[in-house]
């Protein structure tokens, strides 16, 4: 007779686990972001979640924009968030980008005022192509307000002023007397480990 | 309902703007930010703008972000098109 295995129980792994509430961080007004799911409460510290900005505030202007969020806290059946990072999407930036037109970038690796590294990095794309000299210029400028504003702020404080309103649109008026501008962006706020 | 129309418009002037949109589809773009201009309380206007985009979306000449763009603006537009009824 062949030898007949003991039935093992089985348990169904996903009934045990609960629907926690993702909840924002006041910067973003405290709004609910989504839900997600775990078995106990702790499996739910630094779970990260990358959310698109016009699909939560339900605006338009924002449907370019993802934040990432990470899970610090959970209260109850809340999962409360902090930011962690801010994201312009490549396929719109790759947009921007045309023929005869000049492309200023930067990438900064800054510290706020909470001392937080960060790494900022910004994108001015002009009307019409302009020469090494006038773009030096132009980076210069941005670099300077950027390490400005960055050493003035706290991490969250910065990607709420972010959020708000257009943070290069301060500095377009000193760098539009060197050239024409088409677009300021931001294209990545992260923060580093 | 002005922050709707205020969304729906500026959706349609960033497509209108894009150099990589056909002409066609910028022709249509047009009538429909006409229509919801001058008709946003219409209920027979705002179908209209939805069928014409229901068309347009079909090109095969569309971009792919642009194509996601009208889907999202045939949703607001269905949304206003609700909240008048």
């Amino acid at each position: 007779m062949a030898n007949v295995k003991p039935k093992r129980a089985v348990v169904d792994k996903w009934k045990k686990k609960k629907r926690y509430i993702l909840m924002g961080p006041k910067e973003v007004g405290n709004i609910e972001l989504g839900e997600t799911i775990a078995d106990k409460p702790e499996t739910l510290i630094n779970r990260r979640i990358k959310v698109n900005m016009g699909v939560v505030l339900n605006q338009a202007k924002k449907k370019n924009v993802d934040i990432t969020f990470r899970i610090k806290d959970v209260q109850g059946s809340n999962a409360v968030t902090e930011l962690i990072g801010y994201e312009t999407k490549q396929s719109y930036l790759r947009r921007l980008f045309r023929r005869r037109c000049s492309k200023i970038g930067s990438v900064l690796y800054l510290t706020t005022k909470d001392n937080k590294k960060i790494k900022f990095n910004s994108v001015v794309v002009t009307l019409r192509k302009i020469e090494h000299e006038k773009r030096r210029d132009i980076r210069k400028i941005v670099e300077d307000f950027i390490v400005k504003t960055v050493k003035a702020n706290n991490f969250d404080a910065l990607i709420g002023t972010i959020l708000q309103k257009e943070l290069l649109m301060d500095v377009l008026p000193e760098i539009k007397k060197i050239a024409g501008i088409k677009k300021t962006e931001i294209g990545q706020v992260k923060q580093l480990s | 309902m002005a922050n709707e129309i205020e969304d729906i418009l500026f959706v349609v002037g960033e497509l209108l703007e894009d150099p990589t949109i056909p002409k066609n589809v910028k022709l249509a773009l047009t009538t429909v930010k006409q229509k919801i201009e001058n008709n946003s309380k219409d209920v027979v206007k705002l179908s209209e703008t939805i069928y014409t985009l229901q068309e347009v979306s079909e090109d095969v000449n569309l971009p792919l972000n642009a194509k996601s763009d009208i889907w999202l603006l045939q949703s607001k537009i269905e949304k206003l098109k609700e909240s008048i009824k």
